[in-house]
């Protein structure tokens, strides 16, 4: 059994190297992470991301191979006195695979499973997804006929499922991933639909003197606000309340 | 709709043979019974309740285009 230790920046970094160094695939080798990479702020408390990698190929042969073995032994009596030698195969191939399925599964492809029966169950069968991975982020862009049915009153049901889906990898997966679920580029859309917002709700603030309390949203909504008016002198803003009835109020800075 | 439920909570708990559904339906409304495992409550709620607002969010969208009845989700001890 070959083991090796490795560093690098991030887990995932970490085990490149590693399979680098080995000559394997992913597939090949048992990940154990040591200790998680943290990238700290400014260069303080940074710390490396740490992983054992062993070699696992070789001792699953010997231990299918033991069980192999020590079949015939076992069976033998049973047919003498039975004759049901079937049956007892069956069960035998049955206790082998389970083992060799659960290390197939790729968490990705079970997220993507899961949108589709969800999708699917909501009465929605001409669904496309397509995904892609960058580090811990992992995009699945959705495609359907009833898109409006996946996106909900201002998205809510597509943030549901974009929630319950991340539940489902992280589940499955080895290190935390986020998820993002967008249909038909709508969080493309909404993005522009609420700098235009933010924009005119900033005027309203500095015309009315008074401030402007928008609606609760999730945070990655309210960043894109916050964002939109950084470089506005005239006016602040901040964000009020308790998730997930946080919200975004605007303040004119003038007087 | 007891299909869309089972379809949304069995790959989140651990004992997915466990889940449940009961419904429980009059003249204007219809209401799903959720039973899990007891270790698996805290999961089908989530922190906050958010995932069961995750859940319900999904459920309503699509009862709300298949019938006019009300419809609710509770998540119940056995």
């Amino acid at each position: 059994m070959k083991q090796i230790t490795q560093i690098g920046a991030t887990v995932q970094e970490a085990i490149s190297l590693a399979l680098q160094q080995l000559g394997k695939t992913r597939e090949q080798v048992d990940v154990e992470v040591l200790q998680e990479g943290k990238k700290g702020f400014l260069g303080f408390g940074a710390r490396l991301a740490e992983v054992r990698v062993t070699i696992k190929e070789e001792v699953n042969h010997v231990a299918v191979e033991e069980v192999q073995v020590q079949e015939p032994l076992v069976e033998a009596p049973v047919v003498e006195v039975f004759g049901e030698q079937v049956q007892t195969d069956d069960v035998n191939e049955e206790l082998i695979q389970p083992a060799e399925e659960e290390q197939n599964i790729d968490p990705i492809q079970e997220a993507k499973a899961y949108i589709e029966s969800v999708a699917q169950s909501m009465g929605i069968n001409d669904l496309h997804i397509e995904h892609e991975t960058e580090g811990k982020y992992t995009t699945f862009n959705l495609e359907s006929e009833k898109a409006a049915l996946l996106i909900g009153k201002r998205g809510q049901t597509l943030n549901a499922l974009q929630q319950l889906t991340q539940l489902v990898l992280n589940k499955s997966a080895k290190t935390f991933m986020l998820v993002k679920l967008d249909v038909e580029d709508y969080r493309e859309r909404r993005r522009t639909a609420l700098e235009q917002l933010a924009e005119r709700m900033a005027d309203k603030a500095v015309r009315t003197g008074k401030q402007v309390v928008l609606e609760p949203m999730p945070s990655y909504e309210r960043k894109i606000i916050h964002h939109a008016l950084t470089n506005r002198l005239d006016i602040e803003t901040y964000s009020e309340g308790v998730e997930p009835n946080r919200y975004l109020v605007i303040v004119s800075t003038n007087n | 709709m007891q299909q869309l439920i089972e379809t949304i909570v069995k790959p989140l708990v651990d004992y997915p043979e466990e889940v449940r559904i009961e419904t429980d339906e009059n003249a204007n409304r219809i209401v799903y019974k959720l039973f899990v495992h007891p270790e698996d409550r805290g999961k089908v709620i989530g922190k906050q309740g958010r995932v069961a607002k995750a859940i319900r969010t999904i459920v309503y969208s699509a009862a709300s285009s298949h019938r006019k009845k009300k419809t609710y989700v509770d998540i119940l001890d056995d």
